[in-house]
């Protein structure tokens, strides 16, 4: 709805987003991506002030379940997981077939890199298993390896709960 | 400061995992104790300061105040806002802004009647315009002249001189923040 009249550039990351958005996103000039929160992460992320008021540390997000893991590394839906070569040619596909032209400055291309959360981060620049401290406006990170190698895994762990 | 982040810390203890018996050279003749009872670590943990760019956080913690208002060389604004004229536009009247910078429009939705056929409530949708002092009724000729004029029909309104406020039936709120601009509030 409104997407002929969607002007704004935005870099926005949505959870499913169907081919007329990401047309509109793109036209505009914007950058969109589809991103999985398994629930943990989503309560973090829905109310972040109250999640590190309560002294909870920044959880790893997980990976997408078996049924929804092909819908994010899927270039088409602008998936988190996809490359980005092949994001990049999905534009280009996309742009041929609604007839505009999507092209993307280098700075703004390197911006939006800089703006990129990784695959397990909930928040952009905070590691996950961090603790945030508002009164002390520092974040604390924890040593112990057992601790370390659990928020940050070498192999992600799948949301298999939902 | 050091209570409140002591109190945090303490609440990370984590994990308590339960040893692997299964590579220990012992037979379980040998020290019935130690297999009889599984051996538990903990992990507690200490922590280190991690250089974040506190603005990144910043940036997700609701804003505590309203910001101050943004200039009108600020620029054309996606959302059509616009800034009051300053000094005030010389009418008889004045219509101010809520504390949040923002045409005083607000919507109602009143109970009208019952519909027999479907036995449902008819409502009526009615916008309120706030905040006017001066001259109300001459706010409220200016305004349905303009609202007649852009609609072709013409609206209902009610005013309230006490309060400030008139009530219009018949314009949507997007008609009624086009007038509050064009005078220059």
């Amino acid at each position: 709805q409104g997407a002929e009249v969607f002007a704004a550039k935005v870099n926005i990351e949505v959870q499913w987003a169907n081919q007329m958005t990401i047309a509109a996103t793109e036209l505009a000039g914007g950058r969109i991506r589809t991103a999985y929160y398994d629930l943990d992460s989503l309560r973090a992320a829905v109310d972040p002030q109250a999640w590190f008021r309560n002294g909870n540390p920044i959880p790893p997000r997980k990976i997408p379940p078996h049924s929804l893991i092909s819908y994010y590394t899927d270039a088409n839906n602008r998936g988190y997981l996809a490359p980005d070569s092949e994001i990049a040619t999905s534009e280009q596909r996309l742009s041929e077939i609604l007839e505009y032209t999507r092209s993307v400055p280098v700075e703004q291309a390197e911006a939006w890199e800089a703006q990129t959360k990784q695959a397990n981060q909930v928040f952009l620049g905070v590691k996950p298993g961090s603790l945030v401290s508002l009164a002390d406006r520092k974040v604390f990170e924890p040593t112990h390896p057992a601790l370390i190698e659990h928020y940050s895994p070498e192999e992600a762990l799948a949301d298999h709960l939902r | 400061m050091a209570k409140r982040l002591s109190t945090v810390l303490s609440r990370c203890r984590v994990l308590q995992s339960s040893n692997i018996r299964y590579f220990s050279s012992e037979k379980p003749w040998e020290n019935p104790w130690e297999h009889a009872l599984p051996k538990q670590s903990e992990t507690f943990t200490t922590f280190k300061e991690s250089p974040v760019n506190w603005a990144n956080i910043e940036r997700l913690l609701p804003r505590s105040t309203i910001p101050p208002m943004p200039r009108a060389t600020d620029g054309p604004f996606p959302s059509g806002w616009q800034a009051p004229q300053d000094p005030p536009p010389a009418l008889p009247y004045f219509i101010g802004r809520t504390r949040y910078h923002l045409p005083p429009l607000f919507l109602e939705r009143r109970r009208d009647e019952l519909n027999p056929m479907t036995m449902d409530f008819e409502y009526v949708e009615l916008v309120a315009l706030k905040e006017i002092s001066g001259d109300v009724f001459a706010c409220d000729v200016d305004l349905k002249n303009f609202l007649e004029a852009e609609l072709g029909h013409p609206v209902a309104t009610y005013v309230d001189e006490l309060k400030g406020m008139i009530k219009v039936k018949g314009a949507p709120r997007k008609l009624l923040e086009k007038f509050v601009y064009a005078q220059g509030f």
